[in-house]
């Protein structure tokens, strides 16, 4: 038998209480006076044999209902022997935070180790399986030697919640009574967030007692803006754990800058913008490093930015625009003349592109504003005018997330054929601003009578980006969690790691974003023409332990589970968990049952009693 | 009286009768209640001795015409009976320390229940024209009262009930002895008592009264709460005659208490019967009328 919560055993102790309460009833300290003591004491004669053994037998049974109450609260389960599960799934958390050095070694390989140890043990008959943090499967014992023989740690945090469900769900299909699950982790409290269902397996969990590291990490790294000319800057974010902390940023071989950010007292997190200029031109990718701490992985951060030259723009859309271009032409984001000029106008009065096209002052233009769509080669067309007070719906990054854009008279734009761009924003059910590789289409003029778009916050600097997208001909920098669905830009037909080892050709308009952190390069034949910035989870950096008891919930709490911290305890409670039963029930059932004897026992003797009483004075 | 108009007081609470008036003024109330409960004259098939005679009235009962001197004389004349005493009783009373107990939720105690039966019971054989005398006793004779039958007799029964001084114990035998003393001819012994004595130490004196013509009436006086051990609590039980202490969980031992009880007062019962006495269980919350008849049937037992 084995208890999952021993120190409740103590609670044995209480049994004393019965027999000290017995034995104080012997030496009854108030005193009656009654004149017929000479009939008690023919009673005590005649009765003391049978209250005697009724004591005896009320104290055993209150003794036994607090013993078993105390088993009750200690979680016993009753085991087998040495019986192995018959279905164990070893659950290996190779998260990104297991590669935190602890007393000279990463944590990882303290629990490959453990679960190298634990396959030894495995019995030959039982099924097996290894499932890393990323939801890979291995079945059977010479696949998991194999496995373990090579384990890595992933770049990012995996989803150790979903290689839990697996496992389960492997260990309950493959036996009867549940089986067991082995999860051998570092406990990182941000990587054990959403509490499991309850499950039969028997779910055992080895957290190793390693104090996580101080560790330094990149928590954000932003090109503001991305597109250098060749100026630019990188807004930095740390997570600190020393006063100032060192870095260094590079493209290539190439070093743009190195310093330290300092943080604040008190401050765990410090914030710099950092100047730079840009080398080379076209997409670079911005390798930004700092100074080794805790988990080596999140040091090092790749940020995309385009190199070129400064944009020129010709513009005709109203003072709006005008304004803003100006506001644009005046902190050098863009000039008057150069080599691509983009042009900012309605449909009509744009001849060339890359150009950002605006829909006709008037219904009566719409029929040559979709001529000069046509003639542009842009498959879509404006639909007849619409008014009304509506807010302009958007899941797209380039509005920054503004959701406050109302529009009150705007053109539907209509896709001829198959749908070709990114359809950027919504009014009601028809589209209002569609992007292709040299065009940006909107359904209102850049006038507050059609939109509150030019007057919104949001709009200097989604024109400094649209510019720079359509003179590059490339879209903008996105950013994603590893695995997160993500959008394909418009013509994009593979995904490129920036050094170029991991190529992917895409033709859905959504895919799974890359397993690895770092940059990717949307590419349209040999052309790059967007990039993707594959992140570590946020949580990652964080190395705090969540303590046994929020582990313990999130498996169910302690009847289903067990934490354990050494690792030959661990390995015993896993051996022992193949035959075990809970007990909690059947000692509960007992302790009731022992209720039930003791209240009929003492009851039995009182209405004894009072039939003799009701007896007597009947007689009298 | 307002009371008797209300309620007949011998079959009232006795708790509630004990807080009108003294001992003497409720013996009287009792009594009066009592005798108009009988619905039969007081004097009826009563012993008498003829007194006179005297010129027959109509209306008188034609029984009583001295039909020998109607037939001699030619005169009417009614004999006329002069009452007397033919009955002589002694009430023995017990007053030892046991009878001053009453449990928590009675209101008399035993010594004061049966003061008042004793009153009542000498006022009620009095009126009958019996002489009554009493013997207070606990572990000695305390108190003496020779039998008389005058009325005013019972002022002093009543004085000497009032009498302070209680022994601890009950030497029953020692008062049986002075009540063969005190009655020469055949005549009645009430004992009041708790009877919390050996059965076997008044036996001879039983035998010896009954031996020498004269009934045996034991009214054994018990509270309701030593009837049916009506405590809850464990404790240390003290006999406060003897000193003796029981521990005990009333709990416990209610069953075998109250079947220890049932075998004494069956013990009692059997143990008079058997010297040719009688006895009645007295619960002290009944109205004192029931033990009253009780003891009024003995009395006419004896008589007849």
């Amino acid at each position: 038998m084995v208890f999952l919560a021993p120190l409740w055993l103590s609670l044995a102790a209480l049994a004393a209480v019965p027999v000290l309460l017995h034995l104080l009833r012997r030496n009854i300290g108030s005193r009656l006076e009654f004149p017929a003591v000479r009939y008690l004491q023919s009673a005590e004669r005649e009765s003391s044999r049978d209250v005697r053994a009724k004591n005896l037998w009320l104290l055993l049974l209150r003794i036994l209902i607090v013993l078993l109450l105390a088993l009750a609260a200690a979680k016993p389960f009753w085991t087998r022997g040495e019986g192995t599960p018959r279905a164990l799934a070893i659950v290996l958390d190779n998260s990104l935070s297991t590669t935190a050095i602890v007393n000279g070694a990463p944590v990882l390989d303290r629990l490959t180790a453990t679960a190298r140890e634990l396959r030894a043990a495995s019995g030959a008959a039982e099924r097996l399986w290894l499932i890393t943090a990323d939801g890979t499967v291995h079945t059977g014992p010479d696949a998991i030697d194999a496995a373990l023989s090579r384990v890595i740690a992933l770049p990012s945090a995996g989803q150790l919640d979903a290689a839990v469900r697996t496992a389960v769900a492997l260990t309950q299909a493959a036996s009867g009574d549940g089986g067991a699950v082995a999860i051998l982790t570092d406990g990182q409290r941000t990587a054990w967030t959403r509490e499991l269902p309850a499950a039969s397996s028997r779910i055992r969990v080895f957290v190793p007692t390693l104090a996580p590291p101080p560790n330094g990490a990149i928590l954000s790294a932003v090109a503001q803006p991305q597109w250098w000319t060749p100026r630019g800057a990188l807004e930095l974010t740390v997570q600190a754990v020393r006063d100032s902390t060192a870095y260094r940023i590079a493209i290539g071989d190439n070093t743009l800058a190195r310093g330290v950010i300092v943080r604040r007292p008190g401050d765990s997190l410090a914030t710099q913008r950092i100047p730079l200029v840009g080398v080379g031109t076209g997409w670079q990718a911005l390798d930004v490093t700092l100074e080794p701490s805790g988990v080596g992985a999140d040091d090092h951060a790749i940020v995309p930015i385009v190199v070129g030259g400064v944009p020129a723009v010709r513009e005709s859309a109203g003072e709006f625009a005008a304004a803003a271009v100006a506001a644009l032409r005046e902190n050098g984001r863009v000039r008057a003349t150069g080599d691509v000029t983009v042009s900012i106008a309605p449909a009509a009065s744009i001849s060339a592109l890359p150009a950002l096209i605006l829909p006709p002052s008037d219904a009566g233009g719409v029929p040559s504003a979709n001529a000069a769509l046509q003639r542009l080669g842009i498959p879509w067309r404006f639909a007849a005018e619409q008014r009304g007070s509506q807010l302009v719906r958007s899941a797209h990054d380039d509005l920054r997330g503004d959701t406050a854009i109302r529009v009150t008279q705007w053109f539907p734009l209509v896709a001829q054929g198959t749908p070709v761009g990114d359809t950027i924003a919504q009014v009601g059910t028809s589209v209002w601003m569609v992007r292709g590789p040299q065009w940006i289409v909107l359904g209102s003029s850049l006038d507050p009578s059609q939109t509150s778009f030019p007057v919104r916050a949001t709009f200097v600097p989604w024109l400094a980006d649209a510019i720079s997208n359509l003179s590059s001909g490339t879209t903008a920098a996105t950013f994603a969690a590893a695995g997160a669905r993500i959008s394909v830009p418009a013509g994009a037909t593979a995904l490129h790691s920036a050094d170029g080892a991991n190529q992917r050709a895409v033709s859905a308009s959504t895919i799974n974003a890359p397993a690895a952190p770092g940059l990717y390069f949307w590419m349209r034949g040999t052309s790059i023409i967007g990039a993707v910035g594959v992140r570590i989870d946020s949580g990652e950096p964080q190395l705090a332990r969540a303590v046994p008891a929020e582990l313990l919930a999130h498996f169910g709490g302690a009847d289903h589970a067990e934490l354990n911290s050494d690792a030959p305890a661990f390995l015993r409670s896993v051996r022992q968990s193949g035959a075990s039963r809970p007990l909690v029930a059947p000692l509960l059932w007992l302790a009731l049952l022992a209720v039930v004897a003791e209240a009929w026992l003492s009851g039995r003797y009182r209405t004894r009693a009072v039939a003799g009483a009701d007896s007597l004075a009947r007689t009298g | 009286m307002s009371l008797a108009n209300q309620t007949r007081p011998d079959l009232i609470d006795p708790a509630v009768l004990t807080a009108l008036g003294g001992l003497e003024v409720r013996a009287r109330w009792l009594v009066d209640g009592f005798l108009t409960g009988l619905h039969r004259s007081p004097r009826k098939g009563f012993s008498v001795e003829f007194a006179e005679h005297r010129p027959y009235q109509p209306g008188d009962d034609l029984r009583y015409i001295d039909w020998k001197i109607a037939a001699r004389t030619e005169r009417w004349v009614v004999k006329q009976f002069e009452e007397e005493t033919n009955l002589r009783a002694v009430i023995l009373l017990d007053v030892s320390r046991s009878m001053q107990w009453k449990s928590v939720g009675a209101k008399l105690t035993k010594q004061a229940y049966a003061e008042q039966l004793a009153a009542a019971l000498a006022l009620l054989l009095l009126k009958q024209r019996d002489a009554v005398g009493l013997v207070r006793f606990d572990d000695a004779v305390r108190t003496v009262v020779p039998p008389r039958a005058r009325p005013a007799h019972f002022q002093r029964l009543v004085a000497a009930m009032m009498e302070p001084g209680t022994g601890r114990e009950s030497r029953l035998d020692l008062a049986l002895q002075q009540a063969s003393h005190l009655i020469r001819r055949p005549g009645i012994v009430i004992v009041i008592s708790d009877l919390l004595i050996e059965a076997d130490t008044v036996t001879p004196g039983l035998r010896a009264l009954r031996a020498a013509g004269h009934d045996v009436l034991a009214m054994h006086i018990m509270d309701p709460g030593e009837r049916t051990l009506d405590v809850t609590t464990d404790a240390r039980f003290i006999d406060s005659e003897t000193g003796v202490e029981v521990a005990a969980s009333a709990r416990e031992i209610r069953a075998a208490y109250n079947a220890a009880v049932e075998a004494a007062i069956a013990s009692w019962r059997t143990t008079l019967v058997e010297q040719g006495g009688r006895y009645a269980l007295c619960d002290t919350s009944e109205p004192f009328g029931l033990p009253l008849h009780r003891a009024f049937a003995a009395r006419d037992t004896v008589r007849g």
